[in-house]
């Protein structure tokens, strides 16, 4: 399922006056396709994904996916905090979103465990929030996400606070899924080394208004792409350095 | 363990000094034991009017009518607040007349409520629901307005309607705001009971302070006093036991 966004124009007034965040803004994503969204703070990517999700539609243009009915339903949605609800068990967490879309059913419990034991964490189904720690928290967050099913995945900074070994683990796993399952990801990082980790494609957004932006194709020659086997190859800090240069830098503003 | 038992033994320890500075300094005259009692007296009257079956009686019947006061104006005002949730608006407009209804004296509406509904066990649930309906009211609302925004915008990504971010996320969000609620309001209940039978009754803990101090009978206002304490010390650990089941995972 692509995504579209044709002559999207977007902004926000504040007391000081109207801040214009996008301005005939183009952008195509492909159907499973792994694309990594980087740029300064306050330069709209949170806002591109309220659009897309539908959370925000006070804007001029159009954005269009393909064969899509609902797209609250279409596209699953994980915020940087993991939002989980103090009173429910991992178990009660994990299939809230679901059950609100009313998608339970009798093989909802073994898929379930089957991600918890994936990400090493099955011990876990019933204890509260409270009782977890920040990767295993996120963990969970990610695993709700997953349970939503939708085609298309936005990841608005999901390992952003969380430590440096599960942010590893995290993002192989979540390459592995995207591709096992033809899943479109959009995610938001300002973490250079984890775009090009998991990413098909990056996009270099600039400070507002964003009317172009700048992209860069991701390829390894690996046979499993891991956040160890992509930094050994030649091309990571080739990648880098491109990306570095792209971003821009505070004082440009 | 050890511990512990030094910990009640310390929190014991003022009360003791001053009942024991009670029982000594008022009993050197007659004057003082009639106007302050006595320890020993108030604990004599506490067991006299207990054995005869007066006491149990009061504190069985100010306890039901705080007990459905309570009820019935912590459910309208839980009720009342969350639904504020729906519409900012509504809850801007009716938060003036919530303030104005908070701010009277409830002892000054107690003549009106006896006349109103009688001297019966009506006015005294009234009163109860009244003491208690404004706190549930602000601290329920305020519960709904505290759940994180990021939460609700979760919740619609879900494709969640507005009853479904009600029912699963307002509500159980609000339940530690609502037990703060209780909490304060078990006194207020209790109050509110109290104050209708001391104007106007026939049984009830409150009057039989009324007629124990229209007859300078100190030691049966003191023994009424606590067990109106004892009652809300009842209630409170209830409250607790209640809420220790329901919010387990605090």
């Amino acid at each position: 399922m692509n995504i579209e966004l044709k002559n999207i124009t977007k902004s926000f007034s504040t007391p000081t006056g109207n801040v214009e965040v996008f301005k005939n803004l183009n952008l195509t994503i492909r159907s499973g396709e792994f694309v990594s969204i980087l740029g300064p703070n306050g330069c709209g990517k949170t806002t591109l994904f309220n659009l897309i999700i539908g959370l925000d539609n006070e804007y001029s243009g159009e954005v269009k996916l393909d064969h899509i009915a609902d797209r609250r339903t279409a596209i699953a949605y994980m915020m940087q905090k993991d939002l989980l609800l103090p009173w429910k068990t991992v178990y009660q967490n994990i299939i809230v979103g679901i059950e609100i879309q009313g998608k339970i059913n009798s093989s909802t419990k073994e898929n379930v465990m089957q991600y918890l034991k994936r990400f090493g964490i099955s011990n876990l189904v019933h204890s509260y929030p409270s009782q977890l720690s920040g990767g295993e928290r996120q963990k969970v967050a990610l695993i709700r996400t997953l349970m939503l099913d939708s085609e298309i995945m936005l990841l608005d900074e999901p390992f952003s606070a969380i430590d440096y070994n599960t942010r590893l683990e995290l993002q192989a796993q979540i390459h592995a899924l995207s591709k096992e399952n033809h899943k479109t990801v959009l995610l938001i990082t300002h973490d250079i080394d984890e775009a090009i980790t998991v990413s098909d494609r990056t996009i270099i957004f600039n400070h507002k208004p964003n009317e172009t932006f700048k992209e860069l194709q991701i390829t390894f020659d690996v046979e499993k792409r891991s956040p160890i086997s992509v930094k050994q190859d030649q091309k990571f800090s080739k990648y880098f350095t491109e990306m570095w240069q792209s971003l821009p830098k505070q004082d440009e503003q | 363990m050890k511990r512990k038992i030094i910990s009640i033994i310390l929190g014991l320890l003022p009360l003791t000094v001053f009942l024991l500075l009670w029982q000594f300094v008022i009993s050197t005259t007659e004057k003082k034991l009639f106007l302050f009692s006595s320890p020993s007296k108030v604990f004599h009257s506490l067991i006299e009017n207990i054995s005869n079956g007066i006491l149990p009686r009061d504190i069985f019947i100010t306890g039901q009518e705080a007990i459905y006061g309570f009820l019935i104006g912590n459910i309208c005002g839980a009720a009342i607040g969350l639904s504020l949730w729906y519409s900012k608006r509504v809850a801007d407009l009716t938060r003036p007349y919530i303030i104005a209804i908070g701010a009277i004296p409830i002892f000054s509406i107690a003549p009106m409520m006896i006349m109103w509904f009688g001297t019966g066990m009506y006015a005294k649930v009234i009163m109860a629901a009244l003491s208690t309906v404004v706190i549930a009211i602000t601290q329920s609302y305020e519960g709904a307005r505290q759940v994180d925004v990021q939460q609700i915008k979760l919740f619609h990504s879900f494709g969640a309607s507005r009853t479904q971010i009600f029912s699963k996320l307002i509500v159980p969000s609000s339940l530690v705001w609502l037990f703060n609620s209780l909490k304060l309001n078990i006194s207020f209940a209790l109050l509110g009971a109290f104050i209708a039978e001391f104007i106007s009754a026939h049984e009830g803990l409150g009057h039989r302070v009324f007629k124990a101090g229209g007859t300078y009978d100190v030691s049966l206002v003191l023994a009424a006093v606590i067990c109106i304490i004892l009652l809300a010390l009842l209630f409170s650990r209830i409250i607790y036991l209640f809420e220790k089941t329901l919010l387990k995972w605090k």
